[in-house]
């Protein structure tokens, strides 16, 4: 396969500066377009997969919530960390996507949520990631290794979901005594909105015998996360390496 | 991206015989065009985000009254019209119209034409955007709080029966243009293209898997949370336009430097794309 590069006759830029015009051009479109189709994808895989436990503040258990959403969650920062990092050398895919969501959350909550079902803001808000994609581009340019990333990274994903949202949710899991009944804050926010179709579509909320132990679900969510976030992330590098295979690229016309 | 197109050997560009006409390429990809697609796609987004406020608690919640007929069931009609005179008007006017010139293409209409290119994708992008993050989202929001009596409700009507058309439409409209005006792309299929929007178009054909499974009206959530896998699979193809931006960058790197991207593999050898040999054998 070893060849010549081709030439064309004519460039169509003809001087370095306009080149470079040119490209810093193409730069600015690519963020931008980047930006709207990571909100796009990231948010509705996030909706199909953990959306219902995002949605609601008493559905932010210490169980399923904290597990599934690192879990699941990594998948697509690290396949385009790797279409990022190994084809453009650039270290900031997962805050990139991070904040992709958290932005695609928030106008999606304000618009449709709050002005369109009418929840209040403060029972519909969604949880953050980017710390965790902080954690996880900066473990990537500090070791410049896949498999470390995964093993220190993706721990470093799945243990900071929870400090990181801990300041957002505390509040609301704080004691109330209604009409005899001791429950969270946002068990009280839950009763108080009705959600009319959540037969349809309850997910799993705090189901478990080890609840009894006290806080404990809470550190082993966090540790189970942390290993499956390890073996998600190198996983899905690999699909990855499949949209950038450039053998199988193009296709012959029919 | 930058980074990538570093490796380019910009001085190739000054060595290179100057052209007979001088005009700034730097904004090769049209911003007017991304600007007017995008308004346009917003303004139909926008608006019927703005009817649904008007008319989705008001005349939405039964979808056997009449007034659901009215303002739910004509606008679902209405939309199925006028998406199907745009696909044919859109799509027929950028097959009829493809020029007969692609064997002897200069390279800066081609560069223009690929700025097109990139501006259409743009376009079909931020139509995804909308189907798939704001009313995919609102979708919920409504599932959440009114008993579903119906597939066609409110938020459907716009989130399956309108954003997603537009954005098939917008797909399939650049698509097409590439094919028609683009050498690479009309010698050979880009495969991560294809999977870029065949991929989201094929959520609309999960809608039907979708809605069969609602029918059996209140599903328990082992089997309503699986009804919903096949459209974060065909979401995942999204991921196709990583590979179609890598195809962008050499071809732009081709067309702004004259030659060929080149890469350094194992033993020092210089070699430009495999994937690209077919234009060699056919030139």
């Amino acid at each position: 396969m070893t060849a010549a590069p081709r030439a064309r006759s004519q460039p169509a830029i003809s001087s370095p500066e306009e080149l470079a015009r040119a490209y810093r051009w193409f730069d600015l479109v690519v963020a931008a377009l980047l930006f709207f189709l990571f909100m796009a994808l990231y948010h509705v895989i996030t909706i199909l997969t953990v959306g219902d436990w995002d949605f609601w503040s008493d559905w932010k258990d210490s169980r399923w919530w904290l597990s599934f959403t690192p879990i699941v969650q990594i998948a697509m920062p690290s396949a385009i960390t790797y279409i990022f990092w190994s084809k453009f050398r650039l270290p900031f895919a997962a805050t990139f996507l991070t904040l992709c969501l958290v932005s695609a959350e928030w106008i999606n909550r304000i618009a449709n949520m709050h002005g369109w079902a009418y929840f209040p803001l403060n029972f519909v808000w969604p949880a953050t990631l980017i710390p965790c994609g902080l954690a996880l581009d900066t473990t990537l340019v500090l070791t410049d290794s896949f498999l470390f990333t995964a093993i220190i990274g993706g721990m470093l994903w799945a243990v900071l979901f929870y400090l990181a949202n801990w300041p957002l949710i505390t509040h609301f899991l704080l004691p109330v005594n209604a009409n005899g009944v001791l429950m969270s804050l946002a068990d009280l926010q839950g009763f108080h909105y009705i959600r009319t179709g959540t037969p349809e579509y309850i997910r799993i909320i705090n189901r478990g015998t080890l609840r009894t132990f006290g806080q404990d679900p809470i550190y082993l969510s966090i540790a189970f996360a942390g290993f499956m976030s390890m073996v998600v992330y190198m996983l899905f590098l690999g699909l990855g390496w499949i949209f950038t295979r450039s053998q199988f690229s193009w296709l012959k016309r029919l | 991206m930058a980074t990538a197109l570093n490796r380019a050997r910009v001085g190739a560009a000054s060595q290179a015989p100057p052209l007979a006409t001088h005009s700034d390429e730097s904004h090769w990809i049209s911003p007017t065009l991304i600007i007017v697609g995008c308004a346009i796609v917003g303004v139909l987004m926008i608006g019927a985000r703005l009817y649904q406020q008007a008319y989705a608690w008001t005349a939405g919640l039964d979808a056997t009254s009449p007034e659901f007929q009215t303002y739910w069931m004509n606008l679902l009609f209405g939309q199925f019209a006028v998406e199907a005179l745009a696909a044919a008007g859109i799509w027929g006017y950028v097959w009829f119209s493809r020029p007969r010139d692609l064997g002897r293409l200069e390279t800066r209409e081609e560069l223009r034409r690929f700025g097109v290119f990139v501006a259409l994708v743009f376009c079909y992008v931020f139509a995804v955007y909308w189907a798939g993050s704001f009313f995919g989202e609102e979708d919920a929001s409504w599932h959440q709080t009114v008993v579903r009596d119906t597939s066609f409700t409110p938020s459907h009507i716009i989130l399956f029966y309108w954003a997603f058309p537009v954005y098939i439409i917008l797909g399939i409209t650049a698509y097409l243009y590439a094919m028609t005006r683009l050498p690479r792309f009309a010698a050979r299929h880009s495969l991560p293209w294809i999977i870029g929007v065949a991929g989201p178009f094929m959520l609309l054909p999960v809608v039907g898997l979708n809605e069969w499974a609602h029918s059996f009206w209140i599903l328990e959530e082992r089997f309503s949370a699986p009804v919903h896998w096949g459209f974060m699979i065909f979401a995942w193809s999204g991921l196709g336009l990583g590979g179609l931006l890598l195809q962008a960058c050499d071809y732009l790197h081709e067309l702004t430097t004259g030659e060929a991207q080149t890469y350094v593999v194992e033993g020092g050898e210089t070699v430009i794309d495999p994937a690209l040999d077919f234009e060699r054998e056919a030139g």
